[in-house]
């Protein structure tokens, strides 16, 4: 497991280090890479591929939501370490794991492991995904997205305007952070559950969903009878 | 303001004549005339006459006069054709002297009337004679200053009907001036009905008795308003100035209903003259006060001089002449948009007006009327003024508390103090030596911007020493080293609270790599009454600015504070400006002409 801690005082990053070495002892293959500034951060990244980023948002002064939205369109997950706790709100609509005020301990830190590890049940309220576009992160509302389709290691968005953006995000790992309103049909299908207009079984042990725009979408056997719990309740 | 004597000319010795003006007011001259409808040629001597059917009142200025002593000369039938005119005469001379005009009347003498002539403004001592009988007799004439006894101001002399017939009359004056400082005296007698030249007696006595309850009235108010309000300066000074004005009124007021001896006259006259300038250079004063005029002294030197010069150079009777200086002063503040100008520009100018309209006889009742315009514009100009002072004050006191706040707000906020926290947490297991420096750091911190947060000004060096103790604190934080180099700083000057601070705040944000240490440096000069502070910091980050553009440095809160601070502090005398200059991020903050 790689992680990275971006911040730029030297003491506090210590104790974040040692604090994740306390937490992931038992994770094999343990790297923690400390970067102080934004652009060491960014050229790493650009190298290297991660797990987790621990990010503090106030980064040399500057608006620490440039360097989210780089973070969030990788395929690692990010967790933000700030003051300024007034943020973390906008900091979850942005799609990060968790919000870590400071000052902390190695017990809140736990936490967002615990999510990490999804130890925990999530309560996404995530509004933005980041997609890097042209050498630039650009947000995608999640509201104008239709469903989700996986596409090797990466995963198609399709908009209601009929765009298909690539995430840099595993089916796994965009579940993580994806509000509840949208749910996982099929190993590589997300859909927003409002735009379900009907499933059936379709015969030979293969199920389908109808969407209200016509399109109809593969329905895995065992996500068939959560959705038909789901809609008959 | 304009002083109108408009009383005296009945009751003193207002005169005039071709080559002296006697009287204090020439304007008073204009009113007497229009008040007189009768006006005798000036160049006929000896043949002046009077309609009895008619109204009005004749003044009778027009004289023969002889330098010598002879009660023969009272005799109608005396033939004076050899005595001078008095049009032509320059005299200096109080001794014993006649003077003689005839008067012809014409008509019926009204039925329940009778002739009253008004001598009032003749000095000193003096008898009057009405075709050689004795009508009234003032004082007692003499040669000498011992023996003359001078007469009384006011005096009215009555003319039983019987020897007011149809004809010819002689008028004959026998008088001496050894008690006045006049050097000699042209008569003015006005000879009229007595109800009617009664009347412009007692309507002058209720113009004044009005105009002095407007006076002290608005004196009393404007007291009033002084010692229970919030003792605002310009209500003293105006109600001083109403003082002065009711003074004014009731010295020559008390004329009017009590006799005075005509030896007293002099101290009367240095009284007025004292007064009528004073009360234009208490309403300057006012003005100056009110409308922050520079150079008050200057002014109130200009008013002096001139009352002196336009009284020796043109006469006395000029001084009115300076009610037009305050009205100067009035469109100079108008200029200067003061507040409440304007009205009081209004004020004096519809009092000069009325007060004018006043003397010509057009509205009777026109001086009372600019007295209350004036006061009533006066004091609305006051109260709009101490409204817009207390709303000034009202926000300079909301603005204070909001700078104060700002003050703490940077210590407390979170950027700061969680992170501050966050370290202390980080040494303690590391270095618990370091995190206790790092608490003792922060506490010192805290206890100096408490002490500082309400102050508007503090003392270099405990800006200084609350510089050091946060780069102490940061050093600590950052794992590097801060430091803070002075050279040449006035230690006791007094500077806005947290302004070095903000900017070196600013630099450890922006300025240093991670684990760079750094230097700021503080200096001072002092040119030409200027203060000149110069921060420079070495940090490396900064120096890059060059070549990317200049949007990072934008204003951010820290300059703002600095920027309201120094604008409390010095307003439009300060001047900011920050840069690189040799590589090495610089600010520079000047202060004009600090005391």
């Amino acid at each position: 497991m790689k992680i990275l801690i971006v911040e730029d005082e030297r003491p506090i990053a210590k104790f974040i280090e040692r604090c994740c070495k306390k937490i992931l002892h038992d994770q094999e293959a343990l790297e923690i890479e400390i970067k102080h500034t934004l652009e060491n951060a960014s050229n790493y990244l650009f190298e290297n591929q991660i797990d987790l980023c621990l990010l503090d948002l106030n980064l040399n002064g500057k608006d620490g939501f440039d360097l989210l939205k780089l973070a969030l369109s990788g395929s690692f997950h990010t967790v933000v370490v700030s003051a300024n706790t007034d943020r973390a709100i906008e900091a979850f609509q942005f799609g990060v794991l968790d919000f870590v005020p400071k000052p902390f301990d190695e017990r809140r830190l736990r936490n967002s492991f615990d999510r990490f590890f999804e130890r925990v049940e999530l309560n996404s309220t995530t509004k933005y995904l980041s997609v890097r576009k042209n050498n630039e992160n650009v947000l995608l509302e999640i509201e104008e997205i239709y469903f989700f389709k996986a596409a090797g290691i990466y995963v198609e968005a399709h908009l209601k305007d009929g765009r298909i953006e690539l995430l840099d995000k595993t089916m796994d790992r965009l579940g993580q952070i994806l509000p509840s309103n949208f749910i996982r049909i099929h190993r590589s299908y997300f859909v927003e559950i409002t735009e379900i207009e009907s499933y059936k079984h379709v015969g030979g042990g293969t199920y389908c969903v109808n969407l209200k725009n016509g399109e109809s979408l593969p329905l895995s056997r065992q996500k068939y009878k959560e959705l038909h719990e789901l809609f008959n309740h | 303001m304009l002083k109108f004597k408009n009383c005296e000319c009945l009751t003193q010795k207002s005169g005039s004549h071709s080559k002296r003006t006697k009287v204090r007011n020439p304007i008073l001259v204009l009113f007497i005339f229009l008040l007189c409808n009768n006006l005798f040629a000036q160049s006929e001597l000896g043949n002046i006459t009077f309609n009895l059917d008619s109204s009005g009142i004749n003044l009778i200025q027009q004289w023969k006069v002889i330098f010598e002593d002879n009660p023969e000369f009272a005799n109608p039938n005396f033939d004076d054709s050899k005595w001078q005119g008095l049009e032509s005469l320059s005299e200096n001379y109080k001794g014993v002297r006649w003077y003689r005009q005839s008067i012809n009347l014409e008509g019926e003498l009204r039925e329940f009337d009778f002739l009253a002539m008004n001598t009032s403004t003749l000095v000193s001592a003096y008898e009057i004679y009405w075709d050689g009988n004795l009508i009234l007799q003032n004082g007692s004439v003499s040669n000498s200053l011992e023996n003359e006894i001078a007469g009384e101001v006011f005096q009215l002399a009555k003319m039983p009907k019987d020897i007011t017939t149809n004809g010819k009359h002689t008028i004959a004056i026998r008088l001496s001036n050894q008690n006045s400082n006049e050097p000699f005296v042209y008569p003015q007698i006005e000879i009229g009905y007595h109800e009617e030249v009664h009347d412009v007696l007692e309507t002058f006595f209720n113009i004044q008795v009005l105009n002095g309850t407007v006076f002290f009235l608005a004196m009393l108010f404007n007291f009033a308003m002084f010692f229970g309000g919030g003792r605002h300066r310009a209500y003293l000074l105006f109600a001083i100035y109403c003082f002065v004005g009711l003074i004014d009124l009731v010295f020559t007021t008390y004329n009017l209903q009590n006799n005075i001896n005509i030896a007293l006259l002099p101290y009367f006259d240095s009284f007025y003259y004292i007064v009528s300038p004073l009360s234009l250079i208490l309403l300057s004063v006012f003005f100056i006060n009110n409308f922050e005029i520079p150079k008050r002294n200057l002014h109130i030197g200009i008013i002096a001089t001139l009352s002196i010069l336009l009284f020796l150079l043109i006469g006395r009777e000029s001084i009115f002449l300076l009610s037009f200086y305050p009205i100067g002063l009035a469109i100079y503040a108008v200029k200067k948009r003061r507040i409440g100008s304007f009205t009081i520009f209004i004020g004096i100018t519809a009092q000069v007006i009325l007060a004018f309209l006043f003397a010509f006889g057009i509205l009777s009742f026109g001086y009372t009327i600019g007295i209350i315009a004036l006061v009533f514009c006066v004091n609305l100009s006051i109260s709009r003024q101490i409204r817009e002072q207390s709303e000034q004050l009202e926000s300079s006191r909301l603005f204070s508390a909001k700078l104060e706040t700002d003050l703490l707000k940077k210590n407390i906020q979170p950027h700061f103090l969680s992170n501050t926290l966050f370290s202390i947490i980080s040494w303690i297991e590391e270095s618990p030596q370091k995190a206790v420096e790092l608490i003792q750091a922060l506490a010192d911190e805290f206890r100096l911007v408490n002490k500082i947060a309400s102050k508007k000004e503090i003392p270099l060096f405990e800006e200084i020493k609350l510089c050091e103790t946060h780069l102490e604190l940061m050093s600590l934080r950052k794992d590097a080293k801060f430091k803070l180099e002075q050279i040449n700083l006035p230690e006791s000057e007094m500077v806005p609270p947290m302004i070095f601070h903000t900017l070196i705040e600013n630099g450890l944000t922006h300025a240093f790599e991670s684990g760079e240490n750094g230097t700021f440096t503080l200096s001072c000069e002092k040119l030409d009454g200027n203060t000149h502070f110069k921060l420079v910091n070495n940090g490396s980050l900064l120096k890059e600015l060059e070549k990317s553009n200049d949007e990072q440095i934008s204003e951010g809160m820290g300059i703002r504070y600095i920027k309201t601070r120094l604008e409390e502090c010095y307003p439009k005398k300060w001047e900011m400006n920050y840069g690189l200059k040799d590589g090495l991020w610089q600010v520079n903050i000047l202060i004009k002409n600090k005391i």
